[in-house]
């Protein structure tokens, strides 16, 4: 089920109205209810792959209850590992089975041998980077103890499959998401309304951003061999801001549901197009999976300890893995491979741990410094998601060859009929909008809070893509 | 719960209100913008015309009325509408009836399309606006079970198709700018350029009892000076199940058949179910000899 679209727009008044009104009383009601409409929404995507999301969480119950059981260190290492096989087992089957097949014949082809290894037609199911890693989390904790294990199956079923941050995130970890199925919820009308709030920030990203730039994107990367420099340069940044708005409309309107049913899921993205340098981007993008690479992946391989050469080998492992688990494609290789080398001149000069705080901090506008450094990060970075957006690594060096060597800069008239700068204007609201409150999750504070809902609502309506819905990007993943 | 549901019901609101006042004003932009499309022109010409094509891109691409009125002295007016079914052209007719535009001559083209009578989505895309709330229009899409019901919410078909009535659409045709298709108002002919006959397609096996459209379509200009014929654009030889058309023949009895008019000319198509614009002319020329004059 789409956030945007009329099946959730009914699903979602029906399920708060039962859980508030209903299942008020009883807390594990309301959990037995939350666990129930979670696989209903995941179900109506593809019932079959609940069996999936079912296993992965009797997997990881069951191993949470038997460390915390045993004693034995031998014992404990086994039962984690069974459910890092378990679980990444999936993961590499119905993600990455078919790209190790073909890249092994590929290999193979290459010093003349053909093999003949058929691949499966396997569906990926949606969210499952998403819900193992969660579940993960969990085991891992366990293991480390750091956390108890719960022995409440009911709450951990619905931890695991939550459906506001179900099929892309946040990734939540246990400490902060299990204990809040135990506490009985009181609803703060306060914190509902923020998640209102929310839910339409996000949409508007969704539906106003993320969907027009993809228009764009798509006619530009679909036909860019008839694109001159100024349409590439374009197309480039047009998906840099299709992939934030479609990323992190989706947390917004997953934070913001949360809160509906009186949940707090952590905040996935921090402005991410006005950080100073690719550290602190790092630090603003998709949180989520970057703490737990960091917890669960960079500290155990020996973080920044060490000697250069070993944080340099850990610095470039994080980032591939990233880049891998966001699909089976060398191009998302390549683009972690690239954040690793943007990263690289920080970590040899000391300065990734520079820039915690916000931009320009008690001041309306950046220094020039700061915004040439604003420009320079996202430079980097657009440059990269060439690679992220690219059908394949042939497609990404030569959009990027014909950047440089075509030299037009000029208007150029799309295949969807508009001209290639058309959709600057609505980026360029969307980040004076961001800009001007960049201290706060959404806009709609202030003495001018219904003036800019009535703006919101308005753009909705009138420049909102419904014609040609996109599905969220990261649920490919 | 109070405070949230009072916050609640404001927004669904707004968004209420605004949906209504964006389509009163997407309305009358369209109803006082500057022509766009068929559709508009149906709106807003109101005169009379000799000749009147109606059918698909095989009218669309075919039907040169320029060259019509050049060789006839007659007016003509071409109404095809690529991809469109027999069902959109009943209610075009059924329109351009009401709005008081007359033809003496109305042609309607027949092929493939005597099964085809669904009203298509492209088509649906410019019922809005005034269009929508159109006995004419409601009667028919009721008929077809179509999301009709979705048509009462307002503005809901502009957002449904924002690709194509969009605020950007509706913006540059209010400001009344140059159309940026190639698009002809003024005789409704968009020719095909280029040679070549791949894909040959197939019509279907079996034909259906009967078409209620047609038949309507008969009952529109019934009690008229109009005089409605059927004809059939040429198609290439190579097209599987074309004894399909000595089927509609039997069930039209006065329909003026070409399907094979070219099938010694390859030169004339642009693909199998279309003529280029040498083929268009040619076709165009046959059918003033032989129908109107």
């Amino acid at each position: 089920m789409l956030f945007n679209s009329i099946s959730f727009l009914i699903f979602l008044p029906v399920v708060f109205i039962l859980y508030w009104g209903l299942f008020k009383r009883s807390l594990k009601l309301q959990n037995i209810f939350l666990l129930i409409a979670s696989y209903l929404f995941y179900g109506w995507w593809d019932y079959r792959f609940l069996a999936l999301i079912a296993a992965s969480t009797l997997v990881d119950f069951f191993v949470g209850r038997f460390l915390q059981k045993t004693g034995n260190e031998i014992h404990r290492k086994m039962l984690l590992s069974l459910s890092l096989v378990f679980n990444l087992g999936l993961l590499g089957f119905f993600k990455y089975y078919n790209f190790f097949i073909e890249s092994w014949m590929d290999s193979w082809a290459n010093l003349g041998v053909e093999l003949q290894v058929s691949s499966l037609n396997i569906i990926l199911p949606v969210g499952i980077s998403f819900y193992t890693f969660q579940t993960l989390s969990y085991t891992i904790d366990v293991y480390r103890r750091k956390i108890e294990p719960t022995s409440d199956i009911i709450n951990f079923s619905v931890f695991v499959a939550f459906f506001p941050q179900l099929v892309a995130g946040p990734i939540e970890r246990a400490k902060h998401l299990l204990p809040q199925f135990s506490k009985k919820r009181i609803f703060i009308e306060e914190r509902a309304i923020s998640g209102i709030h929310l839910i339409l920030w996000g949409l508007f990203k969704k539906i106003v951003i993320a969907d027009s730039c993809a228009i764009y994107v798509n006619a530009i990367f679909n036909d860019y061999e008839n694109m001159n420099s100024a349409s590439l340069i374009l197309g480039a940044v047009y998906f840099a801001f299709q992939i934030y708005g479609d990323f992190s409309g989706y947390s917004d309107i997953a934070i913001g549901t949360g809160r509906l049913f009186g949940f707090d899921l952590m905040r996935n993205f921090n402005l991410p197009y006005f950080s100073r340098n690719i550290a602190e981007f790092w630090r603003r993008w998709h949180i989520s999976l970057s703490t737990w690479f960091r917890d669960y992946l960079y500290i155990p391989l020996g973080g920044s300890r060490g000697s250069k050469w070993q944080q340099v080998r850990n610095v470039f492992i994080i980032f591939l893995v990233s880049g891998f688990w966001h699909g089976a494609n060398w191009t998302f290789v390549i683009w972690g491979g690239l954040h690793a080398l943007f990263f690289l001149p920080l970590l040899l000069g000391d300065q990734n741990r520079k820039h915690l705080n916000q931009v320009a901090e008690n001041k309306i506008l950046p220094s020039f410094r700061e915004l040439l450094q604003m420009l320079f990060t996202f430079g980097l970075t657009s440059f990269a998601w060439i690679f992220f957006r690219a059908d394949s690594l042939f497609d990404a060096v030569n959009f990027i060859k014909r950047i440089f060597t075509d030299l037009r800069f000029e208007l150029q008239y799309l295949s969807i009929e508009r001209y290639n700068v058309e959709m600057l204007l609505i980026i360029g609201i969307f980040v004076l909008l961001e800009w001007f409150h960049r201290h706060m999750e959404h806009p709609f504070t202030g003495s001018f809070k219904w003036v800019k809902i009535i703006a919101i609502i308005l753009m909705l309506l009138t420049l909102g893509v419904y014609s040609d819905q996109q599905e969220f990007i990261y649920f490919q993943f | 719960m109070k405070n949230f549901i009072k916050h609640f019901l404001i927004i669904l609101f707004i968004i209420f209100f605004m949906m209504v006042f964006l389509d009163i004003g997407y309305a009358f932009a369209i109803k006082n913008g500057g022509s766009h499309s068929k559709f508009q022109n149906i709106l807003q010409v109101k005169k009379t015309y000799d000749l009147a094509f109606f059918g698909s891109s095989r009218t669309k691409n075919h039907i040169d009325c320029k060259l019509i009125t050049q060789l006839t002295g007659k007016s003509c007016i071409n109404f095809g509408i690529g991809g469109a079914s027999n069902g959109d052209m009943l209610i075009l007719m059924k329109l351009a009836k009401n709005r008081k535009l007359i033809f003496n001559q109305v042609f309607m083209q027949v092929d493939y399309n005597y099964n085809y009578y669904e009203i298509t989505e492209d088509f649906k895309s410019k019922l809005v606006g005034p269009l929508i709330s159109d006995p004419i229009v409601k009667e028919q899409l009721y008929k077809y079970g179509e999301d009709y019901i979705y048509g009462l919410i307002p503005f809901y078909y502009y957002m449904k198709y924002d690709k194509i009535i969009g605020l950007r659409e509706i913006f540059t045709s209010f400001l009344k700018s140059k159309p940026f298709s190639e698009l002809n108002i003024e005789f409704g002919f968009t020719p095909l350029i280029g040679i070549g006959k791949a894909v040959a397609g197939s019509f279907q096996e079996t034909i259906n009892n009967n078409s209620e459209e047609l038949t309507q379509m008969q009952e529109v200009y019934k009690d008229t000076n109009t005089r409605l014929e059927f004809f059939t654009a040429p198609y290439c030889k190579e097209v599987k199940n074309r004894d399909f058309m000595d089927k509609v023949q039997l069930k039209l009895p006065g329909l003026h058949n070409y399907i094979d008019l070219f099938d010694d000319k390859d030169e004339y198509f642009f693909n199998c179910g279309h003529l280029n614009k040498a083929g268009a002319a040619v076709f165009t020329k046959t059918l003033v000899e032989d129908l109107l004059q």
